[in-house]
This record gives structure tokens, sequence and C-alpha cells, in this order.
């Protein structure tokens, strides 16, 4: 949603789809490529980690590359937050993670049923 | 050497902050959990991390509820549910968890796997050698549940959201480590910029931590 939003933000159109399950080639971000293969390689760490790392901060610098670090901890730190307690998405949210979840498939996860609201949505659209 | 002596320069001084205060809390008896046990959470984090794609855990119920160690195999097997798995824990297996080890105790360990895994990935991505955990304190729980909890948020109880998002309050039956969880994202995060769509407080742009931040809870399949 906020990647939406944020994009909105400066004017920019991007291709939402390719952000969750593609290689970021058509993003639409500047080095989506890089950093989408660097947060890749930091979930699995594993030895493609190494290379990713220096093809981001080629890209991006080396405080970049920190800060795309940063950003993978702290979203595995909030997933495990969210999906451990259970929480819904927030009620202002929910037409908006509607619409992004069937763009990207996102309710293809097990945690969807977390929100049936959300659920509700998506099959109402779905068969009218 | 100082503690986290490694990240001067590379990382704000509000996060190395944060990393303190989570590391000064860890092994203190907590709400729930002695100092001991928060150790043996933590330990179990870290002993599983990062979970080879042939690691499960399985169906909990094969787990003993009773051991001489500090963390029995069934509590052992929960903290790694959380840390590498979160995505299967629905309603059925919560319920699980519950009727085994009850709220005030699951809400505490959820939020310490949070805070330890924020370090921890942190220190793998960068490919930095993890800090050594605390050594736990003496000390009796506080056996504290806060008031005013609301249902309909989460599984769990929480406080209510008000204007915050619910991931804010998702762990808040856990009070304080939930609060030190909220530093480590405000520090590591938004700052003080959560609304604001333009930001000038990181070195990346705002659209493109939030394309790490969705391939992230995509790799986790967090629906959230």
């Amino acid at each position: 949603m906020l990647l939406s939003s944020s994009s909105a933000a400066i004017d920019k159109t991007i291709n939402v789809s390719d952000a969750v399950n593609g290689n970021g080639s058509d993003v639409g971000i500047p080095s989506s490529e890089q950093l989408i293969a660097f947060t890749e390689a930091a979930h699995r760490v594993d030895e493609t980690l190494s290379a990713a790392r220096e093809n981001l901060s080629a890209a991006i610098g080396e405080k970049g590359m920190i800060d795309a670090a940063i950003t993978a901890a702290v979203f595995r730190s909030l997933n495990i937050a969210a999906d451990s307690s259970g929480i819904r998405i927030d009620d202002e949210w929910e037409e908006i993670a509607t619409h992004l979840a069937m763009e990207t498939s996102a309710d293809r996860f097990p945690t969807v049923a977390n929100s049936p609201n959300i659920e509700n949505r998506i099959h109402s659209i779905n068969h009218g | 050497m100082k503690r986290f002596q490694s990240l001067e320069g590379k990382v704000t001084t509000e996060i190395i902050e944060s990393f303190q205060i989570v590391w000064d809390h860890l092994g203190l008896p907590g709400s729930w959990w002695t100092g001991e046990e928060r150790i043996g959470i933590a330990s179990e984090v870290r002993k599983s991390n990062p979970r080879k794609l042939w690691e499960n855990v399985g169906e909990l119920k094969n787990y003993a509820k009773d051991s001489d160690e500090i963390l029995s195999p069934y509590v052992k097997a929960v903290v790694r549910i959380v840390a590498n798995e979160t995505s299967k824990i629905d309603q059925q297996i919560y319920g699980e968890i519950i009727k085994s080890i009850g709220e005030d105790k699951y809400a505490e360990l959820a939020a310490l796997v949070s805070q330890v895994i924020a370090r921890s990935s942190f220190c793998d991505a960068l490919g930095i050698e993890r800090e050594e955990l605390p050594e736990p304190k003496e000390g009796d729980p506080r056996f504290e549940r806060p008031h005013g909890l609301v249902d309909g948020v989460a599984f769990l109880p929480t406080f209510s959201a008000d204007d915050l998002p619910h991931v804010a309050v998702s762990l808040s039956l856990a009070q304080a480590d939930n609060a030190r969880r909220m530093l480590l994202v405000r520090a590591m995060y938004s700052g003080s910029s959560f609304g604001e769509m333009v930001w000038e407080h990181r070195n990346l742009t705002r659209p493109q931590i939030e394309l790490v931040a969705a391939r992230t809870s995509a790799l986790n399949e967090c629906f959230y």
C-alpha cells in the first residue's frame, strides 16, 4: 500500500505486481532489480548474498545498501509481530488492500484469513 | 570491544541506541518469563536462523511440554514457528499454543522473537558478526497484565489501536516488550515521518524502502 502511495506522491506510476513477484525490471523505481536481488538474498542468507550486496552498493552506494538491510530486517520483525498476533488489516486500508491483493495475488498468502473483510470483498468482486 | 561498535558510522545513533535498549532488557526478568528463559528464547531464535528450506517444525503436539531444561521442546518449537514459519499461525495453531502456555507468555515470547530477529537479520544481511547475547539476570517475572485490552484487532487481546496502525499494538499484551519492539521500528523504519510519503531521513527514497518492505513481506507470506 505504502509503495503505491509513496510513488504516487512523486508522480511515479509503478508496477506493484513486479515489485512483489518479479525480478524488479518493470517496477519503475531506480535500482529496483538490485534492491530485489539483495532483499531475496538477505532473506535466504545464502552464497548469493555477498554478490547481491556488492551489486547494490555499486548501484546506490554503501549507505543505500545498508539502508536496504535495515529495512529488510525491520520488516521481517514487523511481519512476525503481525502474523504471530493475527492482526487484521486496518479498516481504512481495506479497500486499497483488496485491490492490491488482487493485482499482486497476495491473497494466496494464508494470513489473508486474518482479514475476513478483505476475503469477502475479493469474493464479491470475483463473483459479482 | 564496546557493544555495537561494528555498526558505528554505518547506521544512525538512534538505531544503535535502540539495539542497546533491547539488549539491556533481554536478560532481565520480564512480565511472564524469567531472564534465563528470555535468553533461552533469544538463543533458540538465533540457532534456528537462517532456516534451512527443509527445516520445518511440523505439528506442535509432537513436542514434549515437560523438560528439565530451561525451555521445554514445546516452547522451543513455538519459538521456531514464530521466528521462521509465522504465516502458518492460524486460529487453530494459535488456540493450541494459548491452551498450553497462555496468552501472556505467548505475547511476550513473540515480542522477544521480533526484537531479536530485527538485530540478527540486520547483521546477517550485512555479513556482520552477531552480538553475543547478554547474561541473564536472576529474579522472578512480574506477572503483570495491562488493563484496558480489547478484542477484535488480532487473535491476541491488544490495546485499542485508535489512530495507530494495528501492527503497532499487535503485541501490546506484552506492554514493555512491545514498546521496545516499536522503538526498533521507529529507529529502523519511519522515524517520526510515517504519515509523510516523501522521506528525507533515509539514504533510500521512500518508494525504494517500500519496495524492500513489500518484497520482504511477500517472502514471509505476510498479507498484512
